[in-house]
């Protein structure tokens, strides 16, 4: 059974990079047309590709990553041909809004299974 | 891959409550008004076989069969249209993931179907925009379940999932992990019964009759800025609600020592605000999209797996 593991992302407000950062996460998510679980999961994911430097440099780093993201994703969108016009109203960037589908068939037991057959 | 489809449809997750309408992304309110014009006012206007119908207006009363009027059907075009939106679509085949209250799945189950599935091929306008969806199936789950169904990982020893909408408490044991298929109840016991107690003390006790949405504020975030002896009268009844809810669950052989709690649904905010109990042994999940999202999940597991055996 695949296990989901879940969190929550505050950006304050009050903070002017972290308020940008939503607004970055927002918007870029919206034109590339996918979730921002998936957004954030990528971005995630190709840092850990990243070669460790070390002196760690945060903005470098970010730079590249985002860059790189954006490319793939532009490219993985063009081929999902999907049209931009997405609406979320959520101020908080829900990672927990949407399960990874891969591997979903076995996300449920057989024991639940059995349960919904029973109706 | 952002949304769950099977074969080229769009499966789509709607709980239809009876306060709140839900799907994966959007929450909105279970009402609906009806014009045979244009209304002059809100924008949240859905147009379908030449009737014009306001979302999200009015409130709708509990009834037993959510068939009863065409209300359902109308919310559940906008739940469509809604999903389809955040989906960037404007035409889609469609495949419904719905719910019903636990023991009424069996019996409903067919009726709601038919209802849902009226017009294979719809054609409406919301908010302007064209739709145009053939609905292919719509999959019946009992509620509460598919919130978690997904997740059982969490659920060692002795469970008791209770889903508390705004018209029905649906209980269910769940024990190591697995649903116990003959331990499982549905009661009157909605967030409207303690709406409605809420109403009728401020009534007789002042003469005053409090908004609903009033109400709703003071039970998500338990306060409201109103006379402190109103909210005192308020806090009682939600806090004799809440004991009302444990007794139920008591009648059921909860017991909190030895059994974990996990709750569902707009109730679960009543029970984390007015609710005396153990923090450790009470999970509330709070997403009030979860039933919905858990419909998605279900129904495309069930596909795959009637795919898998070649049902």
């Amino acid at each position: 059974m695949e296990k989901i593991k879940q969190f929550t992302m505050r950006f304050h407000m009050k903070n002017s990079k972290e308020e940008e950062a939503l607004q970055f996460l927002q918007s870029k998510s919206e034109i590339l047309g996918i979730s921002q679980n998936t957004f954030l999961i990528k971005l995630i994911t190709d840092a850990m590709e990243e070669p460790v430097e070390k002196e760690f440099n945060m903005d470098k780093m970010t730079t590249a990553i985002v860059n790189g993201v954006e490319k793939k994703l532009l490219n993985l969108v063009v081929s999902m041909m999907k049209t931009s016009n997405r609406e979320n109203e959520k101020t908080e960037a829900g990672i927990n809004d949407e399960e990874d589908k891969v591997g979903l068939e076995e996300a449920i037991s057989e024991d639940a299974m059995e349960f919904l057959n029973m109706f | 891959m952002n949304d769950y489809k099977m074969n080229g449809s769009e499966i789509i997750g709607i709980d239809h409550g009876f306060g709140n309408m839900k799907t994966r992304n959007t929450v909105f309110r279970t009402g609906v008004k009806t014009f045979k014009d244009i209304p002059t006012f809100g924008i949240d206007v859905l147009n379908y076989e030449g009737m014009y119908y306001l979302i999200g207006e009015g409130h709708k009363p509990f009834i037993a069969e959510k068939i009863a009027d065409q209300d359902y059907y109308i919310l559940t075009l906008a739940a469509i249209a809604k999903e389809l939106k955040i989906r960037g679509m404007k035409s889609a085949d469609v495949i419904l993931a719905v719910g019903l209250p636990i023991v009424w799945v069996s019996n409903q189950r067919e009726e709601f179907k038919k209802y849902l599935m009226q017009n294979e091929n719809v054609e409406f306008l919301y908010k302007d925009i064209c739709y145009r969806i053939h609905i292919k199936d719509v999959r019946i789950y009992p509620q509460g379940f598919a919130a978690v169904a997904s997740n059982l990982t969490g659920f060692e020893g002795i469970n008791i999932l209770a889903d508390i909408g705004n018209g029905t408490m649906n209980t269910l044991f769940i024990n190591d992990h697995k649903p116990q298929g003959d331990k499982f109840y549905t009661d009157k016991l909605g967030v409207q019964q303690c709406i409605n107690q809420i109403k009728n003390r401020l009534l007789s006790e002042s003469g005053s009759v409090i908004n609903e949405s009033q109400i709703e504020k003071f039970l998500i975030t338990g306060k409201l800025d109103i006379k402190p002896e109103y909210q005192q009268s308020m806090r009682e009844e939600a806090e004799e609600y809440v004991r009302g809810i444990f007794s139920k669950l008591i009648e059921y052989d909860y017991n909190p020592d030895l059994m974990k709690l996990h709750v569902v649904g707009g109730g679960g905010c009543l029970i984390k605000n007015f609710g005396i109990y153990d923090h450790s042994r009470v999970e509330i999940i709070t997403d009030i999209c979860a039933t919905a999202k858990g419909y998605e999940i279900v129904a495309y597991n069930s596909m795959e797996r009637e795919k898998r055996l070649g049902a």
